[in-house]
C-alpha cells in the first residue's frame, strides 16, 4: 500500500479545508489535503457567499456599529439554549482577525453590506464564493507546503486505542488505497451530509423530500468515521427546510418568497394549506407535509410587479425571465399547465379573494403579508403566475461536538486526542436557528483555529 | 494500391468562410502529385477556382460546372452532382469536404449515397497501406477518437492545415458540364430579411471579442458589443452564455458552434474549457479578461488581465474611446 | 402527427475525463463512475418536441433513449417531462462510433416508436462519440426530407416550418413529413423544468425497454484509441500577465487591442 506522511492531514477541499491548511502552512507545517470529488470547492462554493463578520473595516467606513459582543449576543439569542455558548464566544473572538486575513489575502468583498435575519446590525459581507475557495487553494500552493490530493477519499480514521488517539487516514485514491500518518492531527472539514439519504432520514425524517443543496460529496464521511470513535453529536434535531426553493431547478438555489408580496401557497389538489405569512421555515415543514412535498405559489400580475430585484427572496422579475415561473392568461390555463384541478384552483383564488374583502381568512388565520406587515391583496389581475415551489435544506448545520480549540469530543466528553473538525462538520454552534453569514464564516474561523490547535499554538 | 484523396470545393456557397481549406488538407495527407479536386462551380466562377485549387495544392482538378446552380446553390442540388459523379466510381476513395455546417451536413448525406463510411469531422487522417487511421474529437472535444477503417470509400469533412499548402506546378484539369435535374420537390429555404440589430458574422471576423458564463447577464453583452463596435470586431459567445440568451445561436463559437480564425480572439470572462477552444484556430492569438487566475483560458492567451469584467470593460471602452 | 425525438445523453461535462478510454480487449467506452445527463442539444430537440404539443393536442411525443442499463436513470427523468410514451432502446455492447451501424439501430429505434413517423427529432450531435454525422445520415438512409442546426421548429399547413441560421443568412425551411430535423441550443428551447409530482411518479414507474430484433450489424470502422488530450498550444505558451493598478493595466491591453485592430485593419 502506498504510504504518506504530513503534519496535518485534512479531510475535504472547502472553505473550511483549505483555511486549515493555509493557516496551517504558514506557520510552516505540511500540509495534505483530501479532496473526494474532481473538484475543490465543495458546499462552500455553491453557498451564498455570505460572511457574517462584526466591527470590519467596511462596516466603519459605512457607518455600521457592530462588535464582537452584539454579534455574540445575536448567535446567542438566536441559538437559544441549544447553542454552546463557548463555540460562540470562540468565533466572536477570532471573526474579526479573519476578515481581516481573507482581506490581506486579496479577497475582494462586493461593496454593499445587508442586514439579514437575526442581525441587529448589517454585517453580511458577500464574496463570490467559488472564487473565495480557489483563492485560499491558489495561496496554500504558493506556499509550497500543501499537497491536494483530489479524486481521494478518506476511509476510516486511524486510531490507537490504548492512547484514544487518532494517527492518520487509510485513503482511497486514484490508484488505491493510501494509508496517510498525521503527526499533529486529523482535520475533518468534510462537510455535512445532506447527499445521504439514509443519514437523512435518520435525523432529519420529516425533511425526506425537501431539496437538500450541497456538495455532491456530502455524505457524512467525516461524521461517520469520527462517529465510529465514539464522537458526540449536537444539534441533529435542528435540520429544517427552508420554503420557497424551485423543486427542479439546479441553477438558482435561492428561495423565492412570493408569497410575502401577496401569493398565496397551493399544493398538487390546488387548496391552500398554510398561513403564508408565517416564518419560511414553518412553511417549509407545511409544505413537506403535502403530497409529493411540493406546492405552487400562485400570484397575478402585480404582485409580480411588486418584487424587489435588490432582494434575493423577492427578485421575482430576475426569475421570470430564467423561465421558472409558470405562466397563463387564466387560472384555468394556468391549472391545467401544474397540474392542478381547474375547478378546484379557481375556487380557491376566489375563496381566499373573498377573505382578502371580508378581512377575515376562515381557513387558516391570515392576516398580513408577511409577519406582521403588509395589507393583503386580491390575486385577480391576469396573467397569472404560478411558482413551483419546495422546502431547501441548505447544510444540515449539525454533527460532531467539538470545545473551542475544534478538539471533537466523544460521547463521555473526553477529547478524542489528534482528531479535530471544522466547518459544516460541527454540531453544537448554530442552535435553535441559523444566522445568514455564520456558516461559511465558521468554515473559516474555526478551520484556523484547528489548524492553530493542531499545532500547539496558543488559540489566540 | 492507394486510394484517391479526393477534396471537395464548393462555390458560391455563403455560409462557408475557407472554400478551399480542404484542399490544402488533402495535398497535405495524400503527399505531393496526389492531391485531386472537384470544383463545383457556375460556369462563371470555374477558371479561376482551377488556378486556385492549384494553388492550394491540387495535382488534378476535375472542374463540375451547371448552369442549373441557383445562386446561392441549394444543398440538395449539390448532394445530387456529387452523387451523380461519384455514383460509379469503384476506385477506393477518401473523399473531404470543408469544415462547417454546409460541408459536414453534404459529407453525412453523401455517405448514404455512396455506401461510403463517414469518418466525422477529422483532425489528421494517415494511410496505412489500404487503412486509414482518422483523428477526431470526442466527448464535446474533450477527448481523442482514433478510429482505422479499411471501407474503400470514406468521406470526412477538414478544416485547412496549419503549414502553408505546396502549389501544385502543372495540375492536370478536366471539365465536365453537367445538368443534373434538380428535383422541384426539394424544399427551397426562405431568406429571411435581415434584422437591423443582427450581429456581426462572427466566423468571417479579424477580430471577435467573446463572452461566457462569466458574463452572469445581458448587461455584460451589452458593454462586450460596444467594445466590439470599437474595435471593428464580431461579438461571439460560448454555449452556456447563448444557452443563457444573453446571445445569438449565430455567435456561439466552440465545438458545437462556429469556427472562428480571427487574428485576434478576445475572451472575457470564460474559462476556456476545451470544447471553446476547438472552435478557435489554432492561429489565433487570444488574449483573456478573467478575475479568476486558475482559469484555463490563461494557458492559451498570449496577454492576460486578471480582473473582473466589470472593473475592466467600461474603462477599457473609456480608454478607447480617447484615443 | 407523431413525432419522435431521439435522444443521446452525454458524460455530465462538469466531470474530468482523464481515466476515460477502451476496456481493456474491446472496443466500448469505459465510462464508469462518470454520470450521464442530457446534452444542451438533447434538450433543446425533447423541448422543441414539448413545444409542438403544446401548441398542438393531436401532437403525440415518444422519447426513445438508445443505451444499456445505466441509462434508465436518465429515462426516468425524462419521463418526468411526459411524452406520451418513453422508452430506452436497447443498445448493450454498440459502440457508437460506427456511423453506419449506428443509424441502421436508429432507424430501428424510430421504427419502435412508430411505424411512419411525420417528424424525428434530434440534438445538432448525438452523445460524446457523434460530431453532426448521425442527424443527417439517418434522414438520408430512411429518405427523410432534412434540416440541420434548426433552434425552432413549428407546424403550419402540415409542412414542419424549421428556423435556422447558416452562415450569413437566417432562413425558413418548410418540410413535408416524413422530416427528421436537427436542434441547436437557443434561448427559445431552453428545457422547461418537471413537475415535482411527475418527477416522482416517474421514478417510481416502470422503465420500458425495447430490444432490437436486428442479426449481426456489419461493422466498417474500429476504435483503436480513445483518450483525453491536452489542448493544443497556442503562441509563445507562455501567457504575458498584465499587473499594476487596474488603471495602467487597462492602459497596456487597449494599447495592445488597437495595435492589433491596425494589423487587422484591410
Amino acid at each position: 500500500m502506498e504510504s504518506m506522511e504530513a503534519d496535518i492531514l485534512i479531510v475535504g477541499g472547502g472553505a473550511a479545508g483549505f483555511a486549515c491548511a493555509l493557516e496551517a502552512a504558514e506557520r510552516g507545517a505540511t500540509v495534505l489535503v483530501l479532496e473526494k470529488q474532481p473538484e475543490t470547492g465543495g458546499s462552500s462554493a455553491m453557498s451564498g457567499g455570505c460572511l457574517a463578520f462584526a466591527g470590519t473595516e467596511m462596516q466603519r467606513e459605512q457607518g455600521i456599529e457592530d462588535s464582537a459582543e452584539l454579534l455574540a449576543n445575536d448567535l446567542k439569542q438566536l441559538g437559544g439554549t441549544d447553542a454552546d455558548p463557548a463555540l460562540i464566544a470562540a468565533f466572536a473572538t477570532h471573526q474579526l482577525e479573519t476578515y481581516d486575513w481573507l482581506k490581506a489575502h486579496g479577497q475582494v468583498f462586493s461593496p454593499a453590506l445587508e442586514a439579514s435575519s437575526g442581525q441587529s446590525v448589517p454585517r453580511v459581507h458577500t464574496v463570490d464564493p467559488a472564487d473565495m475557495v480557489r483563492l485560499l487553494a491558489a495561496r496554500c500552493r504558493t506556499t509550497g507546503k500543501v499537497t491536494l490530493l483530489v479524486e481521494t477519499a478518506a476511509r476510516r480514521l486511524q486510531h490507537d486505542p490504548a492512547a484514544h488517539r487518532v494517527t492518520g487516514v487509510l485513503a482511497e485514491g486514484r490508484d488505491g488505497p493510501i494509508d496517510i500518518r498525521a503527526r499533529n492531527g486529523v482535520v475533518l472539514a468534510s462537510g455535512g451530509f445532506s447527499r445521504n439519504p439514509d443519514l437523512v432520514r435518520q435525523f432529519a425524517p420529516d425533511c425526506e423530500h425537501a431539496v437538500f443543496v450541497g456538495g455532491a460529496g456530502n455524505v457524512g464521511d467525516g461524521l461517520r468515521m469520527a462517529w465510529a470513535l465514539g464522537a458526540d453529536l449536537r444539534d441533529m434535531a435542528q435540520i429544517k427546510g427552508t420554503f420557497g426553493k424551485h423543486p427542479t431547478d439546479e441553477l438558482n438555489n435561492h428561495s423565492c418568497l412570493c408569497v410575502y408580496k401577496g401569493a398565496i401557497a397551493v399544493n398538487q389538489d390546488g387548496r391552500r394549506f398554510v398561513d403564508e405569512s408565517l416564518s419560511y421555515k414553518l412553511l417549509g415543514a407545511a409544505c413537506l407535509r403535502q403530497p409529493y412535498g411540493a406546492a405552487f405559489q400562485i400570484l397575478d400580475e402585480p404582485i409580480l410587479r411588486s418584487g424587489d430585484n435588490e432582494v434575493r427572496i423577492l427578485d421575482f422579475e430576475r426569475r421570470l425571465e430564467e423561465g421558472l415561473f409558470i405562466q397563463a392568461d387564466t387560472l384555468e390555463g394556468l391549472a391545467r399547465q401544474i397540474e392542478v384541478p381547474e375547478e378546484m384552483l379557481t375556487k380557491t383564488v376566489a375563496d381566499y379573494n373573498a377573505y382578502v374583502d371580508s378581512g377575515e381568512d376562515r381557513e387558516f388565520g391570515r392576516k398580513h403579508l408577511v409577519h406582521n406587515h403588509g395589507a393583503l391583496r386580491r390575486i385577480e389581475t391576469a396573467p397569472f403566475y404560478a411558482y413551483p415551489s419546495t422546502a431547501a435544506v441548505y447544510g444540515t448545520y449539525c454533527g460532531l461536538r467539538v470545545d473551542p480549540a475544534m478538539h471533537v469530543i466523544d460521547v463521555f466528553g473526553e477529547r478524542i486526542e489528534g482528531l479535530l473538525a471544522a466547518g459544516e462538520v460541527v454540531g453544537g454552534f448554530h442552535g435553535n436557528a441559523y444566522m445568514t453569514g455564520s456558516a461559511l464564516g465558521k468554515a473559516l474561523v474555526f478551520g484556523r483555529i484547528a489548524a492553530r490547535t493542531a499545532l500547539g499554538a496558543a488559540a489566540g | 494500391m492507394m486510394r484517391r484523396i479526393v477534396a471537395v470545393v464548393l462555390l458560391g456557397e455563403p455560409a462557408l468562410t475557407d472554400p478551399f481549406g480542404a484542399v490544402a488538407a488533402a495535398a497535405e495527407l495524400a503527399g505531393s502529385g496526389r492531391a485531386e479536386a472537384i470544383l463545383l462551380a457556375r460556369p462563371e466562377d470555374a477558371e479561376a477556382a482551377a488556378a486556385q485549387a492549384a494553388r492550394e495544392g491540387a495535382a488534378e482538378i476535375t472542374l463540375v460546372t451547371d448552369s442549373g446552380l441557383s445562386d446561392p446553390p441549394q444543398p440538395e442540388h449539390w448532394l445530387e452532382l456529387l452523387a451523380g459523379l461519384l455514383a460509379e466510381d469503384a476506385r477506393g476513395m477518401l473523399l473531404l469536404l470543408p469544415g462547417g455546417a454546409v460541408g459536414e451536413e453534404l459529407a453525412a448525406r453523401l455517405t448514404m449515397r455512396l455506401d461510403a463510411v463517414p469518418l466525422g469531422r477529422c483532425g489528421r487522417i494517415v494511410e496505412d497501406g489500404a487503412r486509414l487511421i482518422a483523428h477526431r474529437a470526442a466527448y464535446g472535444g474533450r477527448a481523442e477518437l482514433v478510429l482505422e477503417t479499411g471501407a474503400p470509400r470514406c468521406i470526412a469533412t477538414m478544416r485547412r492545415p496549419a503549414a502553408p499548402p505546396k502549389p501544385a506546378a502543372d495540375p492536370v484539369i478536366r471539365r465536365a458540364d453537367l445538368a443534373i435535374p434538380f428535383a422541384a420537390d426539394a424544399p427551397r429555404p426562405e431568406v429571411l430579411p435581415a434584422a437591423a440589430d443582427r450581429p456581426k458574422r462572427v466566423d468571417a471576423a479579424r477580430i471577435v471579442v467573446s463572452g461566457g458564463r462569466g458574463m452572469g447577464g445581458p448587461e455584460g453583452f451589452a458593454l462586450l458589443r460596444e467594445l466590439a463596435d470599437m474595435l471593428g470586431a464580431a461579438t461571439g459567445a460560448s454555449l452556456p452564455a447563448v444557452d443563457a440568451g444573453w446571445a445569438s445561436v449565430s455567435q456561439q463559437v466552440g465545438q458545437s458552434g462556429a469556427f472562428v480564425a480571427p487574428d485576434l480572439y478576445l475572451a472575457v470572462g470564460m474559462s476556456g474549457t476545451p470544447q471553446h477552444l476547438a472552435g478557435i484556430a489554432p492561429h489565433s492569438r487570444i488574449a483573456a479578461i478573467n478575475s479568476d487566475p486558475e482559469a484555463d483560458i490563461f494557458r492559451v492567451a498570449e496577454v492576460g488581465l486578471l480582473a473582473p469584467w466589470q472593473e475592466v470593460l467600461p474603462r477599457l471602452i473609456a480608454t478607447l474611446r480617447d484615443g | 402527427m407523431q413525432v419522435v425525438v431521439l435522444l443521446a445523453g452525454v458524460v455530465d461535462p462538469k466531470w474530468r475525463l482523464d481515466r476515460l478510454g477502451l476496456r481493456p480487449g474491446t472496443e466500448l467506452a469505459d465510462e464508469s463512475g462518470l454520470p450521464r445527463r442530457l446534452s444542451p442539444f438533447d434538450e433543446a430537440a425533447l423541448e422543441t418536441a414539448l413545444k409542438l404539443r403544446d401548441a398542438d393536442p393531436a401532437v403525440r411525443v415518444t422519447a426513445v433513449l438508445p443505451g444499456d442499463v445505466g441509462s434508465d436513470a436518465l429515462l426516468r427523468g425524462v419521463a418526468a417531462f411526459r411524452p406520451d410514451r418513453a422508452f430506452r432502446f436497447d443498445t448493450s455492447g454498440l459502440a457508437p462510433w460506427d456511423p453506419r451501424a449506428a443509424v441502421r439501430l436508429l432507424g430501428l429505434a424510430v421504427g419502435a416508436a412508430c411505424g411512419c413517423p411525420d417528424l424525428v427529432l434530434m440534438g445538432r450531435e448525438f452523445g460524446d462519440c457523434d460530431d453532426g454525422v448521425l442527424p443527417a445520415a439517418l434522414a438520408e438512409a430512411q429518405g427523410w426530407r432534412f434540416c440541420g442546426l434548426a433552434h425552432a421548429v413549428a407546424i403550419a399547413d402540415g409542412r414542419f416550418v424549421a428556423h435556422r441560421i447558416r452562415g450569413p443568412r437566417e432562413e425558413l425551411l418548410r418540410l413535408p413529413p416524413p422530416a427528421l430535423v436537427s436542434i441547436t441550443n437557443d434561448r427559445g428551447n431552453r428545457l422547461r423544468h418537471p413537475l415535482m409530482k411527475n418527477v416522482m411518479l416517474a421514478k417510481r414507474g416502470p422503465v420500458e425497454v425495447v430490444t432490437p430484433q436486428a442479426g449481426a450489424i456489419p461493422r466498417a470502422v474500429v476504435a483503436r484509441s480513445l483518450a483525453v488530450v491536452p489542448p493544443p498550444q497556442r503562441g509563445a505558451g507562455a501567457c504575458r500577465i498584465l499587473s499594476g493598478p487596474v488603471d495602467a493595466q487597462v492602459a497596456e491591453l487597449a494599447a495592445y487591442l488597437r495595435a492589433r485592430r491596425q494589423a487587422a485593419a484591410p
